[in-house]
């Protein structure tokens, strides 16, 4: 392909994701999909929320199915959460920890990937400290295997921004009246990118990223998210307030003077959450960091549904994995 | 004649000597001779329809490299070079070893020669081991043939020791050929910054990073009188720095990377390993820029930073991949290419890989002029041919440019007054 013409280099991208169908087959990223794809997954994870609703735990969809969670970065909820949704859906789930495996002594992660196909694996849940690792994957596997992107770098984390998408829709309805304000370290999160891209495909018409340059660099308006430089704008009768995770490291690189001075500029507490409508909601992807980028009154408030995100996040996990391994194994068997 | 070669009936350009004719060329004894009807000649080619120009000389690229993750020796990579129509190569210092040694320079010099194609010419190590702190044996590195001195991609970030290195060189008249950078603002960054490397969550390199450094080295080189190339420019500002020393009357020269020319950052789309360059591919209006200046002058050249890089160095996610992408096989064919999209003549094309930087560095090559070394490109400029991993001669398979059609092609070169046909490719 000629390297200039990038409409099609940007499609073969987007299409990756897609079987023969135009079904989804890996998760790799909520960028260039379209609303009928992601209402799916959110219609599928309802569905997934009434059965336990009615105590139906584990339904037999991946049943003999082998769910690999492939996990080159450390993380607590997320893997459990794939975990958990796995096993809900009666596949195998196999953890592989690579701090300890092969990878550590060297071995390339095309080599660790072939190896595990040999296994015969039908869904990689990947995790990555590379941008672009999930794609890597996907474009390396035998036709017959599915992958879901669980973070990769600072690229994307579309299980986590499709969660979000749920609990927004749960308690908010239609995406097409809602204004919502993303606050923090969007430059380094991979959480706020496939949230910007989910929200604009399910037609919210005012996406508000707000912080300071360092953090949320001018450029991200090319995003189609407009820039707030303070908390009283950005946060200015919004229905949902998304609160980022500020790691520690920012400081080290001089991108901000010291969490103190974050915390009163742009941390979340109760008399700030007045700048936002009456009724509108706080989601945190978590890990919070108390008194960081979010006062524990708030976290722990009336408004807050962090703890319904992560509830939801076992059903959206369970619709994404089944809504994939469908489609693969419709698309095209080994 | 003996060692005599006829190229006759080609369509001559030569951009040193003003020339744009169907002429003869003739060659005796590794140097360009008067053609003349009563010399019988070893070999006689006929050349209708096709360009006969000098031997193109590539001002930055890495015929082969013995470090880890890259691939290609000598005899691979100057047999490519030859097939992209460049007969010299200029090759900077970040070998393992470093060229910092007379030993070591000599050893490439010697390896070129045996090899028997395109001939290698070494950028001595401006700082012993490139680290920035102590000057190497310059002017003995230059004794034994080196063309200047350089400190590839490691940036020296004690200015003092920067000023006295151009100092150094300014006493003996060694060109520096220096890749502006600040390593502090390059960081570890692996993609322009901007919002292509915004969306795809890459660490960004920002254009200052480019033109901070500029701006440091042109008021050293004011400061110390010495004599700088610019290599591999990739900024539109950046560009306008040199076009404005140049304006001031400032000993400086400039050249920007094939890559840097044709394609922007947007050919990073879906991870797009084979784009992973350094310096990176900038925006489109850079590039634009890039190609402004190459029009009215302020570049000197295009090189070709050839780099050829193992399939597996490239077969991992995009952060990790090795930088670089193979550039001889289809080097005058891209630079045609590029003529064609900016509206050059043939001529000036011709100059940018020829005459131009040859001058830039003082070199003798690169001109038809009789007497010269006998270094000469044929290139039939409408045939159409498809760079497929099994016929580049690189062993880099990667580049940007795979299973694309190029429109023109190199069917040879005389190389030091030898006769190598690069048979075409389909």
């Amino acid at each position: 392909m000629n390297p200039t013409d990038q409409a099609s280099a940007q499609q073969a991208f987007e299409q990756i994701q897609l079987n023969r169908d135009g079904k989804l087959k890996h998760f790799l990223t909520t960028e260039g999909l379209d609303r009928d794809t992601l209402t799916h997954i959110l219609e599928t994870a309802e569905s997934f929320m009434g059965a336990s609703d009615q105590g139906l735990k584990k339904v037999p969809l991946l049943r003999g199915r082998t769910v690999a969670n492939l996990f080159f970065e450390n993380s607590t909820r997320t893997r459990t959460t794939f975990e958990l949704a796995a096993k809900r859906l009666s596949a195998d789930v196999l953890n592989i920890d690579i701090q300890r495996s092969a990878t550590a002594k060297g071995e390339s992660l095309l080599d660790t990937l072939n190896n595990l196909q040999a296994m015969l694996c039908d869904m990689f849940v990947v995790r990555h400290a590379e941008s672009g690792a999930a794609h890597f994957v996907a474009q390396h596997v035998a036709p017959h295997v599915s992958v879901i992107n669980a973070g990769d770098g600072r690229h994307a984390h579309p299980t986590q921004a499709m969660l979000d998408m749920f609990t927004i829709r749960r308690f908010k309805g239609d995406f097409r009246q809602l204004s919502v304000a993303i606050v923090g370290d969007i430059v380094h999160s991979r959480v706020a990118r496939s949230q910007i891209h989910a929200l604009k495909i399910l037609g919210v018409p005012d996406i508000r990223a707000v912080g300071p340059t360092t953090l949320v660099p001018q450029e991200l308006q090319e995003m189609g998210v407009s820039v707030y430089r303070d908390l009283a704008s950005g946060l200015a009768d919004v229905d949902v307030v998304i609160m980022l995770r500020l790691q520690n490291e920012r400081m080290s690189g001089a991108l901000l003077p010291s969490t103190g001075e974050y915390f009163r500029q742009y941390g979340l507490d109760n008399r700030r959450l007045k700048y936002a409508k009456p009724d509108a909601i706080v989601m945190h992807p978590g890990p919070t960091n108390r008194g960081v980028e979010i006062d524990g009154a708030v976290a722990d408030g009336a408004q807050s549904v962090i703890l319904k995100q992560v509830t939801y996040g076992i059903a959206v996990r369970m619709a994404v994995m089944s809504i994939a391994m469908g489609n693969t194994a419709a698309g095209e068997q080994p | 004649m003996k060692n005599s070669i006829l190229l006759r009936n080609g369509r001559v350009i030569d951009p040193a000597n003003g020339r744009d004719e169907v002429s003869d060329i003739a060659i005796h004894n590794d140097v360009i001779a008067t053609p003349d009807e009563q010399t019988n000649y070893d070999l006689e080619l006929d050349m209708r329809g096709k360009i006969l120009c000098p031997g193109l000389v590539d001002l930055w690229a890495r015929p082969g490299s013995p470090s880890i993750g890259h691939c290609g020796d000598i005899v691979s990579e100057t047999t490519a070079a030859a097939h992209g129509g460049i007969t010299t190569v200029c090759m900077p210092p970040d070998t393992t070893p470093t060229l910092d040694q007379t030993a070591t320079v000599e050893l490439i010099r010697g390896l070129s020669r045996k090899a028997g194609t395109s001939r290698v010419r070494a950028y001595a190590a401006l700082t012993r081991g490139l680290e920035g702190k102590h000057l190497s044996e310059l002017q003995t590195l230059m004794e034994v043939g080196c063309i200047g001195a350089s400190q590839a991609e490691e940036p020296i970030n004690d200015t003092r020791v920067l000023r006295r290195a151009m100092e150094y060189s300014a006493n003996y008249a060694i060109p520096l050929v220096l890749q502006p950078c600040n390593d502090w603002l390059r960081a570890d960054g692996c993609a322009h910054e901007g919002p292509v490397a915004q969306r795809l969550g890459l660490n960004g390199i920002p254009a200052s990073a480019e033109t901070v450094a500029i701006a440091q080295i042109i008021e050293l080189a004011i400061h110390t009188g010495a004599r700088v190339h610019f290599s591999r420019l990739s900024t539109a500002r950046g560009a306008m720095l040199v076009k404005q020393a140049k304006a001031d009357g400032l000993a400086i020269s400039a050249d920007a990377s094939i890559n840097n020319l044709l394609l922007a950052d947007t050919a990073l789309t879906g991870y797009n390993n084979h784009c992973k360059l350094m310096p990176p591919l900038r925006n489109s209006a850079d590039r634009d820029g890039l190609q402004a200046a190459l029009l009215d002058g302020t570049l000197d050249g295009i090189c070709s930073d050839h780099r050829p890089v193992s399939a597996d160095a490239k077969a991992v996610p995009f952060d990790s991949a090795n930088v670089g992408a193979s550039s001889f096989d289809s080097f005058i064919s891209q630079v045609l290419s590029l003529g064609n999209q900016i509206g050059a003549s043939k001529t000036e094309c011709i100059s940018w890989v020829s005459s131009r930087p040859a001058q830039a560095l003082g070199l003798p090559y690169g001109t038809l002029s009789v007497g010269a070394p006998a270094d000469v490109c044929v290139v039939e400029p409408d045939t159409k041919w498809v760079l497929q991993t099994d016929t580049m001669h690189s062993k880099g398979k990667n580049s940007p440019w795979l299973n694309t059609e190029l429109k023109s092609v190199c069917t040879g070169v005389v190389l030091r007054g030898k006769w190598i046909e690069a048979p075409i490719r389909p």
